[in-house]
């Protein structure tokens, strides 16, 4: 059913992000092609209009973040998706992992700008030639530690995502001023994550990351120290989707 | 053979507000059910507690001897109050997602009953109106092959002779062993339809009987009883 689920999802959200890439992309060729002109005004105001793109891209991204569980799930929307014979979890993977999906190619697309308003400045193929010089020459220690600091970013978003999610969730329950008691809690599960890690880093004496770096230089230290970190990041994940999955499951309260 | 729905001691309260308060309750299989007060009786909190949109404050509600969750999910087929489908959906769109999602989903059925009643398939949910919106929801729950239909309103919004068409649509698409539940207030338009009805009030249940037993041992009909009970 998650298949079935991820095609929705993607469907319902791509109404809003493709035409942006489109938008983005059609903006980019037009700068470009203005660049070498003498046409002050419109060179302005065409750099202008895609800021603005890039801008809304952004904006767009947290609003449909938001949007798409507490509008699609929490209201009327959610008579329908809750009513399918489809777990919780899924409702809730489905999405992450569409959001994912979003984030990654909205950083393409503002490459593919970057590329097109450089032009010939940017070469492509030396870009790519080069990257692959600078992987060939790494090692093993080098190549996991680049694997682990991608996993770490990843469950930070992750992170950022599900906060989302567990405040809505948690907020649904109340009978009045939903989205404002789901702010609230937004925050104070933002502060209780800050007070956590603090505690957490204390409680080992976690290694002044700097200070390592600078006195041994060695890899392999840095290396424990970020797999530690990639498994306290993954406990605190782990420990929000249980709470919007519970909230769900046993706490539904559709208006 | 069990009772397809069962309520025990079921309570369910919103802060200081009581909407559902100990009722038991137990409906046949093969019946067509009317679930009838006034607003704000409970009937729709009911109905979502059935399907799993809101979870009791106390007691318990069982499908098929089953809490609401994925299993009684596919065999309960619900009509809710509101306008519940995405609006950027098209109308085939809509009949591909429950094709996509329920196994006892008819897509013909459902295309057949759009053309009876003239909603193009094409059609934008968005741009129907009121009235065609709540025939595309009925159309789609009544495509299912479901044990039990949960339909709260079904003809609200709708004209009387879409009232006609509707109502012998449900009665003429379930099968014999399974079960309607009807709420509604407007008593006078379900009555010949229905077997049983289920008198509720104030979060209590205060009656369940047959029909027959109401004409013949109080020689009244369901409508004259219902103004009798609710008089204000």
């Amino acid at each position: 059913m998650l298949d079935k689920l991820l095609k929705y999802e993607i469907k319902a959200t791509s109404r809003t992000f493709l035409p942006l890439y489109g938008a983005i992309i059609i903006m980019s060729i037009v700068n470009r092609a203005l660049m070498v002109t003498d046409f002050l005004i419109p060179q302005v105001i065409s750099s202008i209009i895609l800021g603005v793109l890039f801008v809304s891209l952004f904006a767009f991204t947290i609003v449909i973040l938001v949007q798409r569980f507490q509008r699609n799930l929490l209201q009327s929307e959610g008579y329908l998706m809750f009513t399918i014979p489809v777990k919780p979890n899924s409702l809730i993977l489905s999405k992450m992992i569409v959001f994912f999906m979003w984030g990654v190619l909205s950083i393409i697309c503002g490459i593919i700008s970057v590329f097109i308003l450089a032009g010939n400045q940017l070469e492509l193929k030396r870009i790519l030639s080069d990257l692959l010089t600078v992987l060939s020459r790494m090692n093993i220690d080098e190549y996991s530690f680049a694997l682990e600091v991608i996993v770490l970013l990843i469950i930070e978003v992750a992170i950022g995502i599900l906060m989302v999610y567990a405040s809505l969730s948690i907020g649904q329950v109340f009978n009045k001023n939903k989205t404002l008691i789901s702010f609230g809690i937004f925050i104070g599960i933002f502060t209780l994550i800050q007070i956590f890690v603090s505690v957490v880093v204390k409680a080992f004496n976690f290694f002044n990351l700097e200070e390592t770096l600078m006195q041994t230089g060695d890899i392999k230290e840095i290396q424990i120290i970020t797999l530690i970190a990639i498994l306290i990041n993954a406990l605190i994940a782990a420990a929000l989707f249980y709470v919007t999955n519970y909230m769900l499951t046993k706490k539904l309260n559709l208006e | 053979m069990s009772a397809i729905l069962e309520c025990r001691n079921l309570t369910k309260k919103f802060g200081s507000k009581t909407a559902l308060l100990d009722a038991n309750l137990s409906i046949e299989r093969g019946r067509i059910v009317g679930l009838l007060g006034p607003n704000g009786s409970g009937k729709t909190t009911l109905i979502k507690l059935a399907n799993g949109l809101l979870t009791p404050t106390f007691g318990e509600i069982l499908i098929n001897g089953m809490t609401p969750g994925v299993e009684t999910k596919k065999a309960v087929s619900y009509l809710p109050d509101q306008n519940y489908l995405p609006d950027w959906m098209k109308v085939e769109d809509i009949i591909t997602f429950f094709s996509d999602f329920y196994d006892n989903f008819s897509s013909r059925k459902a295309y057949d009953m759009l053309s009876r009643l003239n909603i193009d398939k094409e059609s934008r949910l968005k741009t129907l109106s009121k009235g065609t919106k709540e025939k595309v929801q009925l159309i789609l729950v009544m495509s299912r092959e479901a044990d039990l239909y949960l339909l709260d309103e079904p003809i609200g919004g709708v004209d009387p002779a879409a009232r006609d068409y509707i109502l012998n649509t449900i009665i003429s698409n379930y099968n014999e062993n399974a079960t309607v539940l009807i709420s509604t207030h407007l008593i006078a338009d379900v009555e010949k339809v229905l077997d049983d009805i289920i008198f509720i009030n104030n979060g209590s249940i205060i009656l369940t009987d047959t029909v027959d037993n109401i004409r013949e041992n109080k020689g009244q009909s369901v409508d004259s009883l219902f103004r009798e009970v609710f008089k204000c």
